[in-house]
């Protein structure tokens, strides 16, 4: 089950330093990320898993081109990643769906971005909004609808300019469980449609393993990747089923442990 | 009620446009339109009843404070002799080329500020500058220029509604939310193509609140203005030069003519804007 196909994205002692200005001539140094190393295969889906402030956002981020590296390396098939581009597609934490442009114009943005011609923009766009569910609301303006309906939009955004890696920062951190639940339902059926390479940052230990074919765990700032633990199950995943339920502890137990808890007491991160 | 409720489409079945809406409520637009009618004429019609129990019970002035008939008169043959459409005309005229003028320039330069750094670093200091100075202040240099002419108040207005439009379009781009900038980015948006599919249409809410605060500046500098430019035509001309005569009716007509056209200007002008744009998107309320 485990994927073996060739290296996608490759990042190798990556190291992220935010300087910020405090006034009055001082600054101060924040180590954000120190030596990040790890590499996603073609078609897998990784989570980022770690405390608040680990340095996730940033990390992703930086894979996106949309912050700059402090030193270190960011490969994807081959090529430097110093910038943006069409191979990534970037899904926030925030939706960040454009109030002025209708369901259907966001989901034309990045195409038009990329100088996609009209004739062949429609039909991709009805197809992502029958993969999304939103068919009916192609012509709304985004303030109609509701949080999980604004994500569902920035995943068929992203997808739109058919970028090879999918980046996605907490894309459902906002939402409440149930929608939670279906949107992740969702994004197993979206990724097993298009065979997209993930990189999913989450919270959720649950999330992690219902999703991931790896779970990457960070230690807290400045992060690193300090572990890592295959879910070897098939999908579509029972999250009742016994084996689930020990990875799930797996991973819960093993971010315990980086979060200071020693061995041998129950595990506490609960989600 | 019942009317009203049959006319009522169900949403919920087949949202978006695609829905079909029937035919207009009349029951419905009458009633609402009447009840906003009586709610805004009301507080309107109770201050004009409270002027006319006073100018009519003798302890004032009626030099000074003329019951509502006589100002009614007056009003109707000033519109008679055509010199009430020529005021109208006047500084309507003036008016909508000044701020014409103002909301070009000022939404060209504010934008280019908010785009370009240095840009910004030159013009932000003058620009606060002359926000502090108001427009009012300037009459009297402009003059010495320009003499007194239509140039001088148009350039006046210009100035004016130049400086209020820039800040706002500049704090507009300034304010974009950088989550919306980082998506355009994300999705291959760059340079020009950034500016104008994402900051631009991210600035607009902030812009048309310029443009409304510039619209109602530049028609008290019209009006103000063409006291002190004395020329020989306008509504603030007339209200001005009634003082000659001591004609205090003239003065409250001409008042009341600048308050009714300033909010009809504000309507039609502004309110198409809005609901074409920012209402529409849903990023502003009423
Ligand atoms: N633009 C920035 N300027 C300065 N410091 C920053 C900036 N962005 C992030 N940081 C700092 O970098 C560290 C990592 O932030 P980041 O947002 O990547 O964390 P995170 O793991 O995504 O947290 P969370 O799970 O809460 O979203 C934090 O300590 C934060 O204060
Ligand atoms: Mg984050």
């Amino acid at each position: 089950m485990a994927i073996q196909g060739p290296v996608k994205l490759q990042v190798t002692d990556l190291d992220k330093v935010f300087t910020i200005d405090e006034g009055w001539g001082r600054t101060t140094d924040i180590t954000a990320l120190e030596s990040v190393n790890f590499e996603v295969r073609s078609g897998e889906f990784i989570s980022l898993i770690g405390p608040s402030g680990c340095g996730k956002s940033t990390l992703l981020m930086i894979v996106a081109g949309l912050y700059e590296k402090t030193s270190g390396d960011v490969v994807l098939d081959g090529h430097h990643i110093n910038d943006t581009g069409f191979d990534r597609g970037v899904v926030f934490q925030e939706f960040a769906v454009f109030p002025w442009l209708t369901v259907a114009g966001n989901v034309r943005f990045g195409m038009r971005m990329k100088g996609i011609p009209k004739a062949e923009r429609d039909p991709v766009v009805d197809r992502l909004l029958r993969l999304v569910e939103l068919e009916s609301f192609k012509n709304v303006y985004p303030y109609r609808l509701s949080g999980g309906m604004k994500q569902r939009v920035g995943i068929a955004r992203a997808l739109a300019f058919d970028p090879e890696v999918m980046l996605m920062d907490e894309p459902f951190g906002a939402l409440d469980a149930q929608t939670r639940s279906s949107l992740q339902q969702l994004l197993v059926q979206v990724w097993m449609e298009t065979h997209k390479t993930v990189l999913f940052v989450t919270h959720s230990v649950r999330e992690a393993a219902y999703l991931s074919d790896r779970v990457l765990l960070m230690s807290p700032r400045p992060g690193r990747i300090a572990e890592e633990i295959k879910i070897d199950l098939p999908r579509p995943r029972d999250v009742l089923s016994v084996e689930f339920l020990e990875c799930e502890r797996k991973v819960a137990e093993t971010l315990a442990g980086l979060m200071g808890q020693s061995d041998g007491q129950p595990a506490w991160v609960t989600d | 009620m019942a009317s009203a409720d049959k006319a009522r489409t169900q949403a919920g079945e087949t949202p978006g446009t695609e829905r079909q809406l029937g035919p207009p409520n009349w029951n419905v637009v009458i009633r609402n339109s009447g009840k906003a009618f009586f709610l805004m004429a009301a507080p309107l019609v109770g201050l004009l009843i409270f002027w006319e129990l006073l100018a009519h019970s003798g302890t004032l002035h009626p030099v000074l404070f003329p019951p509502l008939e006589k100002i009614w008169v007056t009003m109707v043959d000033q519109a008679k002799s055509g010199i009430l459409w020529l005021d109208i005309y006047v500084s309507l005229y003036r008016l909508l080329v000044g701020a014409f003028l103002a909301l070009v320039s000022g939404t060209v330069v504010g934008l280019v500020m908010g785009m370009n750094q240095t840009v910004e670093r030159i013009l932000a200091p003058p620009m606060y500058f002359f926000l502090a100075v108001p427009g009012l202040a300037l009459f009297p240099i402009v003059i010495l220029w320009f003499g007194l002419s239509d140039f001088t108040l148009i350039s006046v207005l210009w100035f004016e509604g130049m400086i209020t439009v820039m800040v706002n379009a500049w704090t507009g781009v300034k304010t974009v939310d950088a989550s919306l900038i980082r998506a355009g980015r994300a999705m291959g948006a760059k340079g020009m193509t950034l500016f104008f599919q994402v900051m631009v249409p991210g600035a607009l809410p902030n812009l048309i609140a310029g443009y409304r605060i510039a619209f109602s500046r530049a028609w008290r500098i019209v009006v103000t203005g063409e006291m002190i430019v004395a020329l020989e035509a306008g509504l603030g001309f007339r209200i001005f030069a009634a003082r000659d005569f001591l004609a205090a009716d003239m003065m409250y007509g001409g008042v009341v003519v600048v308050g009714i056209l300033g909010v009809i200007v504000e309507r039609v002008c502004l309110r198409s804007i809005e609901l074409a744009t920012v209402q529409r998107w849903g990023t502003l309320r009423e």
